[in-house]
């Protein structure tokens, strides 16, 4: 069974935050609906997929809760729906330039408002594909660069070393350590980019022992 | 009062979720009411704006759009710092408000 998606919606307003939320229970989301977002200041934000956000609102309004939080996430990491009235033209106009997603008119339509949510949460996901396929295309570029950049010299090594013991020369043995040498480097390198980006993208796992590489760019 | 083929379709005719709902407006514009009373009083234009905004968004969940147009008014009203009429929008919505909620409950309590 597939993950529920989860929803946070931040509306002052009871009734309407209540009626949302029953509503969009039904069609399977799991929603939290908070009444004032500024007592909550520690709402770990990082658990839902999208935020369905009330813009007249006492206190904080939902252009200031808005312009907080895309410091902090963009369009794409956490989608956010303007809830308004029909008459709130400017705000909606506001909150568009401020980064909001979308928006719904009150009272909700509840069909407008799940295809909204699903259309959000589907360019959300498939941005997060595409970067997860380029992210394992450089991977893959990267190993096989790295591959090359060992096979070389440790050919180097294993052709000067192969030959009869008392062939091998100083300039043999020189060159052989040269090329393991590097060998070396190469796997610290390794190392280094593996412990750098595996932390960043913990529950992903690519390569073996949950190690990722992961070229930003 | 009540576009009540509007209310039954937006609540997909759940009587249940209607009566609950009537319950959370009932429990809840009393407050709203005494602070945009507050604000009448003490002439708090952004207190007015903000009261009524947030009694028009409860009321559109009901479609009663008279009652609704009243608390619109009002927001209006608050938002251009206009302080005419503001004592008589503000006696009909507190006449109409039981009102609204009293015919929801018939509503809510109807067998279809």
């Amino acid at each position: 069974m597939s993950e529920k998606n989860r929803l946070l919606l931040v509306e002052d307003d009871n009734v309407s935050g209540q009626f949302l939320r029953t509503k969009l229970k039904e069609r399977g989301f799991e929603v939290d609906l908070v009444l004032d977002f500024e007592a909550k200041e520690n709402l770990n934000l990082e658990q839902y997929d999208l935020i369905l956000l009330d813009i007249m609102m006492p206190n904080l309004s939902g252009t200031e809760i808005l312009n907080r939080l895309r410091k902090k996430f963009n369009r794409f990491e956490l989608p956010i729906i303007m809830v308004t009235s029909k008459d709130e033209s400017a705000s909606i106009v506001e909150a568009l330039k401020l980064g909001a997603n979308d928006y719904v008119t009150k009272p909700v339509n509840i069909e407008i408002a799940i295809a909204r949510i699903q259309t959000q949460l589907q360019i959300k996901k498939l941005l997060k594909e595409s970067l997860k396929a380029k992210q394992m295309s450089t991977m893959s570029t990267m190993v096989a660069t790295l591959n090359h950049e060992i096979n070389n010299p440790l050919a180097i090594a294993v052709g000067n070393l192969s030959i009869p013991f008392e062939k091998i020369d100083e300039a043999k043995v020189k060159k052989s350590l040269a090329a393991l040498n590097r060998v070396a480097d190469i796997t610290k390198k390794i190392a280094q980019i593996s412990e750098q980006t595996s932390s960043e993208v913990s529950e992903e796992s690519y390569g073996e022992n949950g190690k990722i590489f992961k070229i930003e760019g | 009062m009540i576009n009540q083929s509007e209310l039954l379709d937006h609540f997909d005719h759940n009587r249940e979720l209607i009566l609950h709902l009537t319950q959370v407006l009932e429990d809840t514009y009393p407050d709203n009411m005494q602070k945009l009373e507050q604000g009448i009083e003490e002439k708090s234009f952004e207190e007015i704006e903000l009261q009524a905004h947030s009694l028009k968004g409860m009321i559109s969940n009901f479609f009663a759009d008279d009652l609704k147009n009243i608390a619109f008014e009002m927001e209006k009203k608050g938002r251009d710092k206009d302080d005419s009429q503001l004592d008589d929008l503000f006696h009909q919505l507190q006449k109409q408000l039981p009102q609204l909620v009293e015919n929801l409950k018939i509503i809510g309590n109807k067998n279809e």
